[in-house]
């Protein structure tokens, strides 16, 4: 242990995974905080959901910028800053008055949060090599499925202690700054300009040929005009070949629809479980629990498996997960009241665990770091995450507009059938996308009898 | 019939309480952990302290973002 601790690569493994743990803890102590909220400020249920679509709205419109920063700045620039901004933000929203202060400043902190996932997947890229980095990244995606679960027992607890939930919102906003003292310490942009890498853990990050040959100094990729202009790791990869890309696009595709599912299904299931199931609604929110609890053991294998079963392959994982987050939802799809506990329970678990293994789930930054080059993941990544979140912000109209009234009560049956649907939609993106292993799509590679293909990056093909 | 008697007696001094207790259902009932809508008179006395903390937090984090964006990395080891 005390061998992993020392090594560099684990440091900032870990220094990132707490930046977007606590990145999570604040996002989400919001929406446990939403009831005490709701009666402080007087909200009706249309500017509630108004106050999280602004979150949803000013962390999307941000990624795109955000990977541009990340490329431009370094990656430990741009997770200080987004860390240092939220922290600010959690603060000043303690002191609303009305929703529109907090949609106003709920809208800031989305901006804010926004900047923090593609500096986290570009520092896991540029750190770790190709045979480990499905599982770091699996470890570091591990952070957004235990905040989660943890955040009733840190927020609630805080504000019914001291009589306010703005108290809650002045605690953790101090959860940041030992965040910022650890970027401060731990987090160097890249392993070969570290003081304190040794020279060992170098040459298991780059191999020693890459070492020997490469010493260039141009971080940016797209910058490079030969190879040896670059560090070790990188290769040149034109802004054509970041934004022309037919891998980059459907990911965009695939994020769009899996988080359309993710997050239009754990939003409305506490209350699909009091309204359709008619479950108390201490049982209806532990639904929602369970699905990041099968989230969090779905990021653990889907990395594991990557790196070893499927050979350091990520497209499989992301196919399966496509058609057993379909099949589980649309098995939920058919419970009605009386459906036994534990049948719910096991439905809503494989949802959460299949869900998670999506391109915004898991392995995207391996993949774009492989596809492209890890100084290309910031500003790919700022791209697949927009798609994303503009599901996540479609998912919750949407879904309200699925919901049918009968005489026994809402009817979540139609909406679910759409988060099956999702499910088919991203697993038929993620056929059409190559695996850099086989150079070719997976599906292609098994139906060919196992025969790797010709692909290679355009950059290469034109030089 | 004792039940029965027993039934009613209940009956009757739940509306009774129900009753008293009508100008106090009146008043909004708000959970623990809900205060008012502005800031100050739900942060009430400690007020100042919020602020304090509010300061101290933007301090440290400008503090911070000022000693990372301002230092340079080391160059090329190995």
């Amino acid at each position: 242990m005390q061998a992993i601790l020392s090594q560099r690569r684990f440091q900032v493994l870990g220094t990132a995974w707490l930046a977007w743990f606590v990145n999570y803890l604040d996002r989400t102590k919001t929406a446990a905080l939403l009831p005490l909220i709701i009666v402080s400020l007087g909200m009706t249920t249309k500017q509630t959901g108004l106050v999280l679509f602004w979150f949803f709205l000013g962390y999307a419109s941000v990624q795109p910028f955000a990977g541009f920063l990340t490329d431009l700045v370094g990656p430990k620039r741009a997770l200080a800053l987004a860390v240092g901004a939220f922290s600010v933000f959690t603060w000043t929203m303690a002191l609303v008055g009305n929703w529109q202060e907090l949609a106003l400043r709920n809208l800031l902190f989305g901006i804010a949060q926004g900047f923090e996932v593609t500096a986290g997947a570009r520092l896991t890229a540029t750190w770790f090599p190709v045979a480990t980095r499905g599982r770091a990244f699996a470890f570091h995606q591990t952070a957004y499925t235990i905040a989660p679960i943890l955040v009733p027992f840190v927020a609630v607890p805080i504000a019914q202690a001291t009589g306010s939930w703005r108290w809650s919102f002045m605690v953790i906003a101090f959860f940041g700054l030992p965040v910022l003292a650890a970027i401060d310490h731990f987090i160097v942009d890249r392993p070969e300009r570290d003081p304190r890498v040794t020279k060992e853990e170098l040459r298991v990050i780059f191999g020693a040929d890459e070492l020997r040959k490469k010493r260039g100094e141009i971080t940016d990729p797209a910058r490079a005009h030969r190879a040896e202009e670059l560090p070790p790791g990188e290769r040149v990869t034109p802004y054509s070949e970041i934004f022309l890309n037919r891998n980059v696009m459907l990911m965009f595709l695939a994020s769009f629809f899996s988080l359309l599912a993710s997050w239009g299904l754990t939003t409305w299931l506490p209350t699909y479980g009091v309204q359709q199931l008619k479950l108390p609604l201490l049982v209806a929110g532990t639904l929602a629990s369970v699905v990041y609890l099968g989230a969090l053991c779905g990021v653990v294998t889907g990395g594991i498996l990557s790196d070893t079963v499927f050979g350091t392959k990520r497209t499989p994982i992301w196919l399966l997960g496509g058609l057993v987050m379909a099949a589980a939802i649309l098995w939920a799809s058919t419970f009605r009241q009386g459906v036994s506990l534990l049948t719910a329970y096991a439905a809503f678990f494989i949802a959460g665990f299949s869900g998670s293994w999506a391109p915004t789930g898991q392995l995207f930054a391996p993949y774009l770091a492989e596809i492209l080059t890890p100084g290309a993941v910031g500003r790919s990544l700022g791209v697949v995450v927009l798609g994303g979140m503009v599901g996540s912000a479609v998912a919750q109209p949407l879904t309200a507009a699925l919901v049918v009234q009968t005489p026994s009560g809402p009817d979540f049956s139609h909406a679910f059938v759409v988060f099956a649907l999702c499910g088919v939609l991203l697993f038929l993106c993620c056929v059409g996308m190559i695996e850099p292993r086989v150079r070719r799509t997976y599906l292609g590679y098994l139906l060919s009898g196992r025969k790797e293909g010709t692909w290679q990056p355009k950059s290469i093909v034109a030089s | 019939m004792a039940a029965k008697i027993y039934r009613r007696l209940i009956g009757a001094v739940i509306v009774l309480i129900a009753a008293g207790a009508q100008p106090a259902a009146a008043a909004p009932v708000r959970p623990r952990g809900a205060g008012p809508a502005d800031p100050f008179a739900d942060f009430g006395p400690l007020t100042g302290t919020a602020i304090t903390l509010d300061v101290i937090n933007t301090v440290i984090v400008v503090y911070y973002l000022w000693r990372i964006w301002s230092r340079r990395e080391g160059q090329a080891a190995g």
